[in-house]
């Protein structure tokens, strides 16, 4: 995969993400979709399944409930599968990447959200002055999540799978196998915790 | 209520968390939503519009598909004070947060249950039961080498997420609609959608139907798990076999118990593990 070819996955994958918060929330957005679809692109459909789902599995208990922002399973999914292709990391080392790029991007949201809170102050004045231009504000905050998604997800993949790469390469053989165990752990994990969630008479 | 107002209103529901942020949180996803109807009622005035606007760009925050009911209350109540206005409009601005603060953490305690905690899982276990019906079900193997056995055509790798999809969207996108209606019907109402539905019941439904799905799919992931890497010896393989999934199971029993999450438990996983594996040096 070429940068420019990864630029523009990446740019799909940040319209998908506009479908979270800011627009429609129609679930085209969860991990297992975006897994799916980055598979598509990359040409690895059942990885990209694989890796969609099971973030979802493992993201699955953590709701986004009043002010909380979750960690990302949309980045995290996307960005571990295109690590297999760009710069080619091996599946538990992208899987890892990807959850640690899903937590950090929680963070850029976070930002995101408090740098928004500003507008208020513009939105009343204008209001008050006779004129209504939310249309702008809403299409303002459509364009900055997706440029803020897409060059997070770009220089996330690029730098980290570098990082990535060059850390695993000096990786032990032990931690390597620690890591291909985790990774087999986690469907495992993730449909306890769902039959532990939903099972009569357990924790709602 | 007019039609397309309705429909105006339900489209631009569909952005009630744009540009949502800490200080008022859905407050401009709101007012948006809200914009035709404030000109249908206060277009004449341009005074009076901008006053109604500024009285919908207050801190607000609720479940977004349970959203449709406030702003069919917000709707009706606008309307009302426009045609009789029998009270001040500053007792009727706080009149009108009182009510849309109190239907929305009452909307919001029901959404949070219905669709975050129920219905989202249960599209998932949908999707992963179709795409097993599909023959598309390698990704439950854990990969070694990083490749998997291609899937059966694109078909069967769509048909998963859209019957997930199909499910969960009909039941958010009726909310969404029926709530502006009867939000609008309530007459300004704080319980506004509280009894519009048997929602204790459906959620416990949805809830009991994400059991049996969890079910299935434990079901499935163990029958493709044990058929893979078939060895001699059936006892032998379904005890060795079983040791993963229990450890699993009771681990997330325990995380759980004391109260963290399947990542945190995942991070455990991975640093014991490596621990164990250097220390008694065990091979990749």
């Amino acid at each position: 995969m070429t940068f420019l070819e990864l630029a523009a996955c990446c740019a799909c994958i940040a319209v998908l993400e506009l479908d979270t918060v800011q627009i429609g929330q129609f679930m085209i957005s969860r991990p297992s979709i975006a897994g799916m679809l980055a598979g598509l692109f990359t040409g690895r459909p059942a990885e990209g399944v694989q890796i969609g789902l099971w973030t979802e599995l493992l993201f699955l208990d953590q709701i986004p409930m009043g002010g909380v922002v979750p960690p990302s399973g949309l980045v995290a999914a996307s960005s571990a599968v295109f690590l297999l292709d760009y710069p080619g990391l091996e599946v538990p080392a992208a899987f890892i990447i990807g959850v640690m790029l899903g937590h950090i991007y929680s963070r850029v949201e976070v930002f995101a959200r408090g740098r928004r809170s500003s507008w208020n102050r513009g939105i009343d004045a204008e209001i008050s002055g006779g004129r209504e231009r939310l249309g702008f504000w809403v299409t303002k905050s459509f364009i900055a999540q997706f440029f803020t998604c897409g060059f997070f997800l770009l220089f996330g993949v690029v730098f980290a799978g570098r990082a990535g790469k060059f850390i695993w390469g000096l990786s032990s053989q032990e931690f390597r196998g620690a890591a291909y165990f985790a990774y087999a752990t986690v469907p495992w994990l993730g449909l306890a915790a769902l039959v532990l969630r939903f099972r009569p008479g357990g924790n709602r | 209520m007019a039609m397309p107002l309705k429909v105006k209103i339900f489209l631009r529901s569909m952005l009630i968390q744009a540009a949502w942020n800490f200080e008022r949180m859905q407050n401009i996803g709101f007012v948006f939503a809200l914009v035709p109807v404030l000109k249908n009622t206060w277009g004449a005035s341009r005074a009076e519009l901008s006053r109604a606007l500024l009285r919908h760009t207050a801190l607000f925050n609720t479940q977004p598909y349970m959203a449709g009911f406030i702003l069919g209350v917000a709707w009706k109540l606008e309307e009302d004070f426009s045609a009789a206005r029998s009270e001040g409009e500053e007792v009727f601005t706080r009149r009108i947060a009182s009510v849309k603060q109190l239907a929305a953490s009452a909307l919001a305690a029901i959404g949070d249950a219905l669709f975050w905690g129920a219905l989202r899982p249960l599209s998932l276990g949908i999707c992963v039961i179709v795409w097993w019906s599909c023959g598309f079900y390698c990704w439950l193997i854990p990969v070694s080498s990083g490749h998997c056995p291609p899937a059966h055509g694109i078909l069967s790798v769509l048909a998963g997420p859209l019957a997930g999809l199909l499910v969960y969207n009909f039941f958010a996108l009726s909310v969404r609609w029926k709530g502006i209606s009867l939000g609008y019907r309530c007459s300004g109402s704080a319980v506004c959608g509280l009894d519009a539905v048997n929602w204790q019941k459906l959620i416990k439904t949805t809830r009991a139907l994400c059991f049996a799905a969890a079910v299935v799919i434990a079901g499935l992931m163990f029958r493709t798990y044990f058929s893979a890497h078939a060895e001699p010896g059936l006892v032998p393989q379904i005890l060795s076999k079983s040791l993963m999934p229990a450890a699993m199971f009771a681990a997330a029993w325990v995380i759980k118990k004391l109260g963290y999450n399947s990542v945190s438990a995942y991070s455990a996983i991975l640093l014991l593990s490596a621990a164990y594996f250097s220390f008694f040096k065990t091979p990749a």
